[in-house]
């Protein structure tokens, strides 16, 4: 854990750069003693994150095929050791995953118990062929579901 | 039993219908701001992080990437009252251009976009601008690593105006703050 936050810190980010060009003093103090914000910076950052997540939003309904980092991160452990990592159902879980389980508490109390529990569940797919099979069996209407919804809801 | 069969049928029309509608309302007011250079072109990433160990640890997130003749052409989200780019705009796009050239090997356009949203009329304008060159870059990145090693004084921000509602401005200037 410390390393990664060691390799975190090495890198510089390109808002960081950015802040080079507005003032090189603000840089330093940054650093120096730690982020803070007014209550100006507090309510625009929080605007310019709604709209970040609208033209997100918007993209995808212009393209729904796009490159995002929701596609790099590989989490359905289950889905992927059952097909593949990058199989078109494992694709569909991800975004029913995201479009209706992250919306509810529910859903998000799956997901953290999906995490948690699965890397154990593909352990035993890993050794068992046949409970690999079954998996993928037992997925495949829940694909379907998924993908009916989807397209369902645009 | 028909009528549930009927009614489910129905619902699934129209759910279709409503979700073609809403796409095809999404692309319209997409073409309102885009700059024509980028109607043709396509949109191939959104909100994807880029990360690089040469020439030097950057990490950068781009709002968007347009695929036009064969290069990417990047596209920053900025929301803010005056319709304009800045410097540290044009500096962001730069860092996230060498970003994804060093991790894909796109080749990535020297010109990209800065689209400036009103918070408060959610109108955009996009504003072209010319990329800054790597060695530009790097000479800043080298800058700054000596800002925060101490080696290097930093400069004050260009315009005085910015200093009247900075958080450090009590460590950077107590002239400043003790007049308030």
């Amino acid at each position: 854990m410390a390393n990664r936050r060691q390799e975190k810190d090495k890198f510089v980010s390109a808002s960081q750069l950015a802040q080079m060009g507005v003032c090189e003093r603000y840089a330093y103090f940054e650093s120096v003693y730690g982020k803070r914000y007014s209550r100006e910076q507090r309510d625009a950052q929080d605007r310019g994150n709604h709209a970040h997540e609208v033209f997100l939003q918007e993209a995808q309904l212009v393209n729904s095929k796009l490159n995002t980092d929701e596609d790099t991160k590989r989490w359905c452990f289950i889905a992927s050791c059952a097909f593949t990592v990058d199989a078109p159902e494992v694709r569909t879980l991800r975004v029913f995953r995201d479009r209706f389980l992250r919306k509810s508490r529910i859903g998000r109390a799956f997901i953290i118990n999906y995490y948690r529990y699965s890397p154990a569940v593909v352990r035993t797919m890993e050794r068992h062929s046949i409970a690999k099979r079954l998996t993928r069996a037992c997925l495949r209407p829940l694909v379907f579901i998924a993908s009916l919804m989807i397209s369902i809801s645009g | 039993m028909k009528i549930p069969i009927a009614a489910f049928i129905l619902v699934v029309i129209c759910r279709l219908l409503f979700g073609f509608i809403k796409r095809a309302r999404a692309r319209q007011a997409e073409n309102a701001w885009l700059p024509s250079e980028l109607r043709s072109a396509k949109l191939v990433f959104a909100e994807r992080t880029f990360r690089t160990w040469k020439p030097f640890p950057l990490v950068a997130r781009i709002d968007r990437g347009y695929l036009l003749n064969g290069k990417i052409v990047l596209t920053e989200l900025k929301t803010r009252n005056i319709t304009q780019a800045y410097l540290s705009d044009i500096v962001e796009l730069s860092a996230q251009k060498l970003a994804m050239e060093q991790e894909t090997n796109f080749r990535v356009s020297e010109t990209a976009y800065v689209l400036t949203e009103n918070p408060n009329t959610l109108r955009r304008h996009a504003h072209k601008v010319h990329l800054l060159s790597s060695a530009s870059l790097i000479a800043m990145a080298t800058r700054r690593q000596g800002i925060m090693k101490g080696e290097i004084e930093p400069c004050f921000a260009k315009s005085k105006g910015l200093c009247g509602q900075c958080v450090y401005r009590d460590q950077c200037r107590p002239e400043l703050a003790s007049n308030q």
